[in-house]
């Protein structure tokens, strides 16, 4: 078969890090292939030499046969290689059709837009994407999949070959991910190749033809997908077995340290009352929107909650600002680490010892020594890789930095922890490392909630399941009873 | 009852009209600026004038020198329509249209300070700029017939009235063959700070610095400790001729940190000034200049021989 | 002790190496640079004793304010305000000090007068700089609109408070704050310089070494992640744009001295030289980055620039023009500077 694309002994560097070394890749025309790897291992510079991006250091590509050059962003789409970033370089206030065609405006005449071409042309791309929605709508009324597809619309009209979606599912509820797979499936059926990048295995599994595995910079192996199964690709990515998937830990389970009744908060958060042991893991699951998130942005003081009373240690909550939830003893790692877990642009030591400023202090000051040493020792336990502790956030990988955010909230030694989507878009060595830290908190009687909209990460590490619904509790599973039946059983029950 | 109706209409007219008569003649002063200190004697001098005269006078202007927002001004003051404005324009091109307006709306306009010569304005009074810079310039080279290197300080660049005195200064010197050297201007941008800083430290940097002209007297709004550098520069030979002849600067004058003020008579501008208007208004004559209808308010001129005097003659800031 | 891939956290990397990783590496190239060719050009005009101090005391005013400036940067703010909270400020103090005479004043020893006329003018900015905060944290103003109308409502008040007309005949007390020396035998040194060198010293201590300080940076970074970590953000901001406003209230009040008149025309335009010296210190203006020693820095590049313009007889006319370019040299070199080492 002809290849669309070969990448051959690919090379690149930066300053002080071989981020690429000799990697290949073929990729044939009409063909779903998924590149995967923990964080770190390649792939998304792989993927932006190939997009015109970066600048490789060595090796050639071929596109359709003949070598080319790809030194820009524009050349690559010249050719027909268009990338999906996970964040999506949209324009909020611009409409779906203005989106499509930024940059490359339609026109009258020099000065002029053609308002109506611009219209018609952009519905052409719409439609063939399957996106129902009229293209006057503003790109910031659409759903993060709608978006998607305004982007996948816009690398159709750029006549793409080649369309490189990086992690596209990361953000998509579960139905929302089978309209991107049908998709998916129908851009295949129209001879164009998808690379697709994902930590999901089980999506990898469901759509991919081959998959190719990077790992440390250099290529792990290509597969057909039909020729192996988890068990392999993980082993492949990580370089050894990961024996248990879920490592629960057994620890015995102490007095209710929260207890939060009849919690209110706009619409999103409707009479929720739920309580946590000490030493044990509550699981919250429900589909992205039920209310999870806001129910513990409420009772931490995020966000303003309009009745109820939440208990720590029997001690009645008071104010409603995360300064008096932290002293009370919570402690809380938002979902987005980067925009609400993170001061990116600060150091490691900085962020550490953010949310326990009085522990640094000797004599009165902010002690510097006292700080290093603080951080180091959560460096050390909880495995965080990094050059030193005087690094910026920003230049950790993506599981490191969830670490760092564990490590802040750790350090004020909390009784309660809440974790909401502690191990999204991480790579599955660091996953795991989180799922035994979660373990090695509860060991020290630390309570535990847990938020995923990953369910068998939720059943697999919870003690109790809690299942929220459009901003009300579902219902409670123990973890003996809780199955993903069980659980989509709650969520779909009372829906007419 | 209709008769008792067109009774009450004629005695309300009546009232009216005689309230009319009664209400005396307003006129609104309008500086440059309400920040700029150089025009607080002309509104004591235009509020003593009014108050004789029986004349209501509002002082008014926009905070900081911009021609747009005095437009703005005269707009208003076209509304209320009062009876004369006198005003010193930032820009004479700016101002001409709504001068225009207020006069073809019957308000009798006059000019002072800064003119604005294209518009239907009746009567300019004020400093001939040009000319007080001539004259610091003989002034100049009477105390310096050796000649020697002569700086210049200005405000904010640009400005009219100040690049005239320049011009006036300049011309005199090259029209006279003075061996006087002019250094390139330097600017304090009408800032007091900024003025002190700018002569101290390049007067320290030039020590064969014969003399300054400050086409305004920025720095002795200053207090005489703050200026150590010219107090030397002085006592070591320089010679300062400076404008403007506002009441903290006498004190220079008897320290001998200054060796002639040339002021601006802005008290003659705003008495003279609204005295014209006044009497435009009330239809008597008046004298109004020569021919382009410029009324020269003179200048005056301060050194060690008259100081005392008009110091005495001038109202504690 | 080793982090997780093995390389020493805490080596000892070269002198020179560490003098780069100081942020402020480069404001001081710039700045030595500067110094360098002004010397050749000019000479002993530069560098002696009483220029030197004369462009040290003249941007120490600079500096002080920029201090102040720079903490609201570092928030991810500004204030426009401070050019008038200055000329506020400064009237103040000069009108307790010189104009009220009501008995219990008149009757007052003068230093006690001027001290307390000091500390009213202080209160008063840090109370304009409260109301920024006040306006910003509680009526969710963005800083930008928020001191626009402070700016016009201290400058407004000066005005109307002094009539336009400036107030001098300050005692001597007073005015040493600005024009004193402070200093043994020969080596004297200006009041102002070493009203500059304290409070630089106190601001980067604050920053640095407290809690208080960390929260400013940590706020400018990510306000939304300080705000989950327990950081008390209004009322952080709140004490910034107090202190941001009592550094000016100083400064105004320095000059005044400095210049034995306070005037309600004071400080026009001064925030933005102030907010030029703290980006060309090195701060951001998105925030969570910068230093009270670039900003002090930032000034004397100004200061230094200025007084450069001035003893090579540049014209006014060009001086802006000279000026504006330098700046945005300055500011691009650092920039490039640190790109590279990215």
């Amino acid at each position: 078969m002809q290849q669309l694309l070969y990448m051959e002994g690919i090379d690149k560097n930066f300053p002080g890090v071989r981020a690429l070394k000799s990697v290949s890749l073929d990729i044939r025309p009409g063909e779903v292939h998924a590149l995967i790897g923990e964080n770190g291992a390649g792939k998304s510079t792989l993927m932006k030499i190939l997009s015109g991006a970066y600048k490789k250091d060595a090796g050639r590509i071929f596109w359709q046969g003949q070598e080319v050059e790809i030194d820009s962003t524009t050349r690559a789409a010249e050719l027909g290689i268009s990338i999906i970033y996970q964040e999506l370089n949209q324009m909020p206030n611009l409409s779906v059709a203005e989106n499509l065609f930024v940059g490359r405006e339609r026109r009258k005449n020099r000065f002029l837009l053609d308002h109506k071409r611009t219209l018609e042309e952009a519905q052409v791309f719409t439609r063939r994407v399957g996106l129902d929605v009229d293209v006057r709508t503003l790109c910031s009324e659409l759903s993060i999949a709608q978006r998607q597809m305004v982007e996948v619309a816009k690398a159709l009209s750029y006549n793409a070959r080649l369309i490189i979606m990086d992690e596209p599912t990361s953000s998509l509820t579960d139905r929302e991910t089978d309209i991107l797979m049908d998709l998916i499936r129908k851009l295949k059926d129209e001879g164009v190749s998808i690379v697709f990048i994902s930590h999901k295995l089980n999506e990898v599994f469901a759509i991919a033809d081959r998959v190719t595995v990077l790992r440390d910079g250099e290529l792990a192996g290509c597969v057909e997908t039909k020729d192996c199964d988890e068990e392999t690709l993980i082993r492949m990515m990580v370089g050894r077995e990961l024996t248990d998937l879920f490592p629960k830990k057994e620890v015995p389970i102490g007095d209710v340290t929260l207890s939060v009744e009849g919690l209110n908060a706009g619409k999103a958060v409707q009479n929720v009352s739920f309580t946590v042991r000490a030493g044990e893991i509550l699981g919250f699951a429900g589909l992205v929107g039920a209310g999870r998130s806001e129910t513990m942005r409420a009772l931490f003081g995020i966000d303003r909650m309009d009745s109820g009373k939440i208990w720590v240690d029997g001690k009645v909550l008071s104010g409603h600002q995360p300064t008096e939830a932290i002293e009370a003893g919570l402690g809380f790692v938002p979902e987005d680490r980067k925009l609400q877990g993170l001061i990116l642009g600060m150091t490691v030591r900085e962020n550490t010892t953010l949310a326990a400023m009085e522990e640094t202090k000797v004599n009165h000051m902010v002690n510097r020594k006292k700080e290093v040493e603080i951080t180091q020792e959560y460096v050390d336990r909880l495995g965080i890789r990094t050059p030193g502790v005087e690094q910026k956030a920003m230049n950790l990988s993506g599981g490191n930095q969830q670490k760092v955010v564990i490590a802040k909230w750790l350090a004020t030694d909390p009784k309660v922890l809440i974790l909401d989507e502690p191990t999204r878009g991480i790579d599955v060595g660091a996953k795991k490392e989180i799922h035994l830290l979660m373990g090695e908190m509860t060991a020290r009687g630390v309570a535990v909630v847990m938020i995923s909209s990953e369910l068998p990460e939720v059943l697999g590490m919870s003690d109790r399941i809690i299942v929220m619904h459009e901003g009300s509790v579902r219902g409670e599973l123990s973890r003996e009873e809780a199955t993903q039946e069980r659980v989509m059983e709650l969520i779909f029950s009372t829906k007419v | 009852m209709k008769k008792v109706l067109s009774f009450l209409l004629v005695a309300l007219l009546v009232l009216g009209a005689s309230s009319a008569f009664a209400e005396e003649v307003e006129i609104a002063v309008v500086p440059k600026a309400l920040d700029n200190a150089i025009f607080l004697d002309a509104k004591t001098a235009a509020e003593e004038k009014g108050a004789e005269l029986g004349v209501k006078i509002y002082w008014e202007g926009s905070p900081t020198s911009d021609a747009a927002a005095q437009v703005n001004v005269i707009e208003s003051l076209i509304e209320r329509q009062v009876d004369g404005i006198l005003i010193s324009c930032n820009d004479a091109d700016a101002l001409k249209d709504v001068i225009d307006r207020a006069v073809d709306a019957g308000i009798a306009v006059g000019c002072f300070d800064s003119d604005s010569p294209e518009s239907k304005r009746a009567f300019y009074c004020g400093t001939d700029n040009y000319a007080i810079g001539k004259l610091s310039a003989e002034y100049m080279m009477e105390y310096l017939p050796e000649g020697g290197k002569v700086a210049i300080l200005t405000g904010v660049l640009g400005a009219p009235n100040l690049e005239m005195r320049i011009t006036g200064f300049k011309e005199t010197l090259a029209a006279a063959g003075s061996p006087i050297e002019v250094l390139p201007v330097q600017t304090g941008e009408d800032d007091v700070q900024k003025s002190v800083e700018v002569v101290s430290q390049f007067t320290a940097a030039n020590p064969d610095l014969a003399g300054w002209f400050f086409d305004g007297g920025w720095p002795y709004f200053a207090d005489p400790d703050a200026l150590p550098e010219v107090k030397a520069f002085m006592e070591r030979g320089g010679r300062i001729v400076s404008i403007d002849t506002c009441e903290p600067m006498m004190q220079y004058v008897g320290l001998g940190m200054v060796d002639i003020l040339i002021g601006q008579n802005y008290p003659t501008m705003g008495a003279l000034g609204v005295e014209t208007l006044y009497k435009i208004i009330k239809g008597e004559e008046v004298d109004l200049g020569d021919e382009t209808n410029y009324i020269d308010t003179g200048y005056e001129i301060v050194d060690i021989n008259n100081y005392e005097e008009v110091w005495a003659g001038k109202a504690p800031w | 002790m080793k982090t997780a891939n093995g390389t020493e956290s805490k080596g000892a990397p070269s002198f020179i190496r560490r003098v780069q990783q100081v942020s402020v590496f480069n404001i001081v190239l710039i700045l030595a640079g500067m110094c360098l060719l002004l010397s050749i050009a000019v000479g002993g005009k530069f560098l002696s004793a009483t220029n030197i101090t004369s462009v040290v005391r003249q941007f120490s005013f600079y500096a002080i304010m920029a201090t102040g400036m720079l903490l609201a940067i570092i928030t991810g703010g500004i204030d426009l305000s401070s050019g008038s909270v200055f000329a506020f400020s400064s009237i103040i103090t000069c009108l307790f000090i010189a104009k009220w005479d009501i008995p219990l004043l008149t009757g007052m020893p003068v230093l006690l007068r001027v001290i307390l006329g000091v500390l009213l003018g202080m209160l008063s900015g840090a109370a304009f700089g409260y109301l920024n905060g006040a306006l910003i944290t509680l009526l969710k103003l963005p800083p930008f609109i928020a001191t626009l109308g402070t700016m016009s409502i201290a400058r407004g008040l000066s005005y109307g408070i002094t009539g336009g007309y400036p107030i001098g005949s300050l005692p001597d007390q007073f005015k040493f704050i600005g024009l004193g020396t402070i200093g043994a035998g020969s080596v004297q040194i200006p009041t102002p310089i070493i009203l500059m060198v304290v409070l630089a010293l106190l601001f980067s201590f604050f920053l640095r070494k407290t809690i208080l300080g960390r929260w400013v940076y940590a706020i400018g970074g990510n306000e939304e992640a300080a705000r989950i970590a327990g950081v008390r953000v209004d009322r952080t901001k709140r004490i910034v744009y107090a202190l941001c406003g009592l550094m000016s209230s100083i400064a105004g009040i320095a000059t005044a001295a400095r210049l034995g008149v306070g005037q309600s025309t004071a400080g026009q335009g001064y925030e933005m030289d102030a907010i030029a010296a703290v980006i060309i210190g090195g701060a951001s203006v998105n925030g969570g980055v910068g230093t009270v020693l670039g900003s002090v820095l930032g000034a004397a590049i100004m200061g230094v620039l200025r007084n450069g313009l001035v003893l090579l007889n540049v014209s006014a006319y060009w001086q802006q023009a000279v000026l504006g370019v330098v700046i945005v040299v300055a500011v691009s070199f650092d920039k490039l500077q640190h790109d590279r080492k990215k």
